[in-house]
């Protein structure tokens, strides 16, 4: 009997200290420390990444700067903090960070414990495999094993759409690619954009398959703190009428044809 | 925030999955670990000068450096000349290697607390090197470390937990890939924290059982 209450007592100190949310934050409490903390893809370029100098930069670094920029004057004040897809609303929620700026697609499970913003971006999902790879769609991938990374949209997707694939898990995509280099899995399910992107830089692979799963990205923010969602919203909108958003995107992705993504972003923000 | 149990039933068979890699991992480290030590610490001790400094290099090695490191690099880093061990396996051996080495230690100091005289004693008898170990030594150093090896025992269950950053499928891995979609890490981790709380009550408790059964009365 005296076991059980130590072990219930014990649960419960874990539950206790597990629980401890975050109080909601205004507008005016980030405008009075003069800085807003802000959840960053640290392993993602050009979207975010911390480069040689240990100094984040990328697409959405560069939106991140804008917003610091309208909201102190000053682009310089942002403070980051690398998360990855899996640690991002855990962070958010615990008040680790204000906002996530980080290749955050909607889906309605993240819905249900967090704000999003209006959309600034759309991506889906592709595979990524070695040259010559006899994957050619994700029909292929039925039985096999494929390398995904926890949470993702496109771990989500490949789930519904083939349940018997095997996937192993990771929490980066460094990790993940040299698991797919080591023969680990026959293929990398993820954003088609990052997938383009890693392509430039590594020939020996190539993108296939149709775009699945395709999500729209936004900033996300801890529920019912919306006067900082509105501030966003309102930002988001000026960078796109002062095409910063579109100069920004063409210079973090040089060499790729991006008139897809611009159109998709054009028609984002007319709805 | 309210306390979803719907969400814990229905993942019942994902982290039922989780927990026999769990047990799995915890199970085989321990006897491996603990043969490989019985083994390797007479060696350890031996008067041979390179095995001595083998061993010594080899423990150094596992005991000062973090088991995700070790992890990582039977993982990421032996592929790349040419050796490429599933990620189970990698889990496994660097578990086993990490607390072998950390047993080897154990094992050394309750070898060193068996009186001169015993082997002396054994010598009187006309028994070999490796009768002396195996009649006379091993088996009191074994009964005088088993405390000490308890606490390494518990460690490497937990430790289990490490072996989720290569993506094997266990306790820790299943509770993160489910937050990670549902982000439900109230319910999860104090589940998990629950299931761990019971392997290692259980666990200890064999254990005790042994080592009151064995223990060296004086």
């Amino acid at each position: 009997m005296r076991k059980l209450l130590v072990l219930s007592l014990m649960v419960l100190i874990t539950l206790s200290l597990i629980s401890a949310a975050a109080e909601a934050k205004t507008l005016e409490e980030i405008r009075k420390t003069g800085k807003i903390v802000i959840g960053g893809k640290g392993d993602y370029p050009p979207w975010g990444v911390i480069n040689a100098q240990g100094k984040f930069e990328g697409w959405e670094i560069d939106l991140c700067n804008k917003l610091a920029e309208y909201l102190f004057r000053d682009p310089s004040k942002v403070e980051y903090v690398a998360v990855t897809g899996g640690n991002r609303v855990p962070f958010l929620n615990s008040g680790k960070i204000d906002i996530i700026w980080a290749t955050m697609g909607y889906t309605e499970e993240r819905a249900k414990v967090i704000d999003f913003s209006i959309p600034y971006f759309s991506s889906g999902v592709q595979l990524l495999v070695k040259k010559g790879s006899p994957i050619k769609s994700i029909n292929d991938l039925k039985g096999k094993t494929v390398i995904t990374i926890k949470g993702t949209t496109g771990a989500q997707g490949l789930e519904k759409l083939v349940p018997d694939a095997n996937q192993i898990k990771f929490d980066k995509t460094s990790e993940a690619l040299q698991a797919l280099r080591d023969d680990r899995g026959v293929a990398f399910a993820q954003d088609d954009i990052l997938l383009y992107k890693l392509v430039l830089e590594y020939p020996d692979y190539t993108v296939v398959g149709e775009v699945f799963n395709p999500t729209d990205w936004g900033v996300g923010f801890r529920k019912g703190e919306n006067d900082i969602r509105e501030y966003v919203n309102e930002s988001l909108r000026r960078m796109n009428k002062e095409r910063y958003l579109h100069e920004s995107l063409k210079k973090w992705w040089k060499g790729l044809e991006l008139d897809e993504y611009l159109k998709r972003i054009d028609a984002m923000f007319k709805k | 925030m309210h306390f979803d149990i719907q969400v814990i039933i229905k993942t019942i068979p994902y982290l039922t999955r989780g927990l026999l890699n769990t047990l799995l991992l915890a199970f085989v480290g321990i006897i491996l670990s603990s043969v490989l030590a019985l083994v390797c610490t007479p060696l350890r001790m031996s008067q041979n000068r390179f095995l001595k400094i083998v061993f010594s290099i080899y423990i150094d090695i596992f005991r000062n450096t973090p088991i995700v490191a070790q992890i990582f690099y039977l993982y990421f880093a032996l592929p790349l000349i040419g050796i490429k061990v599933s990620a189970f396996g990698c889990g496994l051996i660097a578990l086993v290697l990490h607390y072998n080495a950390y047993n080897i230690e154990v094992l050394r100091s309750g070898m060193e607390t068996v009186p001169m005289g015993l082997h002396e004693a054994g010598m009187a008898l006309g028994f070999t090197h490796i009768q002396r170990l195996r009649l006379v030594i091993l088996p009191l150093a074994l009964r005088i470390s088993l405390p000490a090896l308890v606490n390494n025992y518990v460690s490497l269950l937990k430790n289990t937990a490490l072996v989720s950053i290569i993506g094997v499928v266990e306790l820790t891995f299943v509770a993160q890939d489910v937050i990670a979609d549902k982000f439900n890490y109230l319910e999860m981790y104090a589940t998990i924290a629950v299931v761990y709380l019971v392997l290692i009550f259980g666990l200890t408790w064999f254990l005790r059982e042994v080592e009151s059964r064995y223990a060296i009365v004086t």
